[in-house]
């Protein structure tokens, strides 16, 4: 059985998850980021063995071997695996022994649950069901496509005019599916969406979304990633994310493609940033790339007013504006 | 036409209904269970007789339940409402989803019986993210499960139209559920004419008026005079009547109080088009005696002796500046509007230096004008 590979931060990984940058507005959203860092190298050895162990186990319930890492060790693991037919796959693997946070079972239930019921091109596809390693489970664990290319973070910027309006229509059509099923993605950022080699992006890790016809675990604290955030992820009650909030979402993709930075980009002050989020504010895109067409502009514009009203309703209808802009 | 006729404590809903509506100043009426009683009582006809009749005279019919008056502060006159079959269980209680999806279906019951469009109930909101705004958002999404075509009721007091972006929110939430139209109340401590309205609740209303009607009808109930920017942001019609309790929804007109089978003394003042605003009976006297030109101009047509004539006068004006606000869209309909107020406030000195009436052109407009300024500089539009 091989190990997994220590990260290396390539641009080649197609589950490196994002690292949030601030803690008051991450730490009830990840639990990862509570999680007690390891005060000794012996503490660290040990819990690497529990974390290999599990892995191990995973793998075996699978019929997997580990092929390399790209997000190893804490909570959630993400490995690239193959099968007895050589074909790789990306292995989640949630470990509960050392999980601090509660809700993570219930969290990858769920976002398997959402996945399994989806084939669209571009949503990442699941190829298992959940599997809980050990009775009591210690760890959940499933497969998904292995996808080619980079995700968002690794794509430069300045992109032209078609290839924003590929990167909007597609992933505002891969929401439009999970809205159609009463989902909301709620944590669109670079790192998850995946710009694969003929072109096609594909929405990745809808591990946070939760499914609005279940009770949600989410509720209270809006996961999110600092600069990608929207107005309602200040929001605890009626006001929290909608499938306009994934609007602006994938709008702020778009923007950041087209720019190198989000709308309302993070600097580091919270408050400040929570000020700026509350209403918006931002350079309009035709001001900073004044090169685009206007009626591209104006897509993204709408899809980032800070009222969610104003906005088009759901990635649906984002989907065709972009087709027609 | 663009205004509807809210419920009175008066036995002269039908009779007047009707009138306004073949006289063609009004669309219709709304029922509230807290006015009429469902069963005739000597003084008031059954409810289901004044719909018939209102609706066989060609007039809309709406009932609304009124769910958000339970939250009012105080909230206490239940004579007539008790005898609606509106809870299967507690008065008020919307606790889980059953209670709420069971006071839904008795809403529509009611609305079914009486010819009415389904009109969702709603909870009253102070402020735009809480537990309470969430129930609003829950009661409502399960009106809509059950009638998806079905209006929906945003009730909130000064604080939640003034909230920015928490109302956003909460009102981008609500508009995932894409109900048939909307009805928009805003509720009152005071129940003064002219309103207390601040220019947030105003900018509020405007900007919640404006994002909703792009693809669905709005209304403001009790809107009167001071929702005229929610029209001039895109709303269709607004709610209005003869006495004041139909043009303010406030928290005293739903407090318990000693029976007056008569509906109390009229609320017959002069509305004038060219003022927005109102004068008394004394002034409106002297406006005519002293500048009977200046007066006629302000008026404009006849405002007659009696409540009904005084009613459709009111109407008349509010149609007017709607109307011609109706046809334009965007920014030149809200000019429309703005430029009305520019000409009432050089209007109100000259008005009130003959009359000697204290409340002017501040009080009647002056936090409508601030509020459309702050929608009108929020659009990009000064």
């Amino acid at each position: 059985m091989h190990k997994p590979a220590m990260p290396t931060g390539r641009s080649d990984s197609t589950r490196e998850e994002h690292e949030p940058t601030s803690a008051l507005l991450w730490d009830e959203a990840v639990g990862a980021r509570s999680l007690p860092r390891p005060r000794n190298i012996a503490i660290r050895s040990i819990q690497e063995t529990i974390v290999n162990s599990v892995l191990d186990a995973a793998c075996a319930k699978f019929g997997v071997s580990v092929v390399r890492a790209l997000v190893p060790g804490g909570q959630k693991q993400v490995i690239v695996v193959a099968g007895s037919d050589g074909v790789e796959r990306v292995l989640k693997l949630i470990d509960l022994g050392i999980a601090t946070d509660p809700s993570a079972l219930e969290r990858a239930r769920r976002e398997v649950a959402l996945l399994r019921d989806i084939d669209h091109p571009n949503v990442v596809r699941l190829t298992s069901d959940l599997m809980e390693i050990s009775d009591p489970s210690v760890a959940v664990a499933w497969l998904e496509e292995l996808l080619d290319g980079q995700d968002l973070r690794h794509c430069g910027s300045k992109w032209p005019a078609d290839q924003l309006v590929a990167l909007g229509r597609d992933v505002a059509a891969g929401l439009g599916e999970l809205h159609r099923r009463h989902v909301i993605h709620r944590d669109l950022s670079p790192g998850n969406i995946q710009r694969c080699h003929n072109g096609r992006f594909v929405v990745m890790d809808p591990g946070f979304a939760r499914h609005t016809l279940r009770s949600g675990v989410t509720v209270g604290g809006q996961p999110g990633t600092p600069g990608f955030m929207t107005p309602e992820h200040l929001q605890a009650y009626s006001g929290a994310p909608t499938p306009a909030s994934d609007v602006f979402g994938c709008a702020a993709l778009v923007y950041f493609a087209a720019t190198g930075q989000p709308p309302v980009p993070y600097k580091g002050d919270d408050v400040d940033y929570l000020r700026r989020l509350r209403t918006a504010a931002h350079v309009p895109l035709h001001d900073a790339r004044p090169d685009l067409p206007a009626s591209l502009a104006s897509v993204v514009e709408r899809a980032l007013h800070p009222q969610p009203a104003r906005r088009y309703r759901n990635g649906a209808a984002l989907a065709a504006a972009f087709g027609a802009a | 036409m663009a205004v509807f006729i809210q419920d009175t404590a008066r036995n002269n809903l039908a009779s007047w209904t009707n009138n306004a509506v073949a006289g063609g100043y009004a669309i219709g009426a709304m029922i509230s269970p807290f006015a009429s009683p469902r069963l005739s009582n000597g003084f008031k006809r059954a409810a289901a007789d004044v719909a018939l009749s209102i609706r066989e005279n060609g007039g809309e019919l709406w009932f609304d339940s009124m769910t958000y008056a339970l939250g009012m502060p105080r909230a206490g006159d239940f004579r007539h409402y008790d005898g609606w079959p509106l809870w299967p269980g507690t008065r008020g209680d919307l606790r889980s989803a059953v209670e709420q999806r069971e006071h839904v279906q008795a809403v529509y019951a009611i609305q079914a019986d009486l010819g009415s469009p389904a009109l969702a109930p709603t909870v009253l909101v102070s402020y735009p993210d809480t537990p309470t705004s969430q129930v609003a958002l829950q009661l409502t999404s399960e009106a809509l499960t059950l009638q998806p075509r079905a209006w929906a009721t945003i009730a909130g007091d000064q604080q939640f139209w003034g909230a920015g972006a928490e109302l956003d929110a909460h009102v981008g939430a609500l508009d995932q559920l894409e109900p048939g139209g909307w009805l928009l109340v805003v509720t009152r401590a005071d129940n003064s004419m002219p309103t207390g309205a601040s220019s947030e609740e105003i900018f509020g209303l405007m900007r919640t008026t404006f994002a909703l009607s792009q693809d669905r009808p709005v209304r403001v109930a009790y809107g009167d005079l001071a929702a005229l920017p929610a029209v001039a942001a895109g709303a269709e019609a607004v709610g209005t009547g003869w006495d004041m309790r139909q043009r303010i929804c406030a928290y005293q007109d739903f407090q318990v109080r000693a029976a007056d089978p008569g509906g109390g003394g009229w609320y017959q003042r002069p509305t004038l088009e060219g003022l927005l605003g109102s004068l008394t009976a004394n002034e409106y006297q002297v406006l005519t005696s002293e500048r009977a030109a200046l007066a006629l101009r302000l008026t404009p047509g006849t405002v007659g002796p009696q409540p009904e004539q005084a009613f459709r006068h009111h109407a008349q004006v509010l149609n007017s500046v709607i109307h011609e606000m109706a046809p334009l869209g965007g920014q030149s309909r809200v000019e429309v509007l703005q430029r009305r107020l520019d000409q009432a406030a050089t209007e109100w000195p000259t008005v009130q230096r003959i009359t000697g009436a204290r409340v002017g052109y501040a009080q009647w407009a002056g936090q409508l004008e601030a509020g459309i300024q702050q929608f009108s500089e929020s659009e990009g539009w000064t």
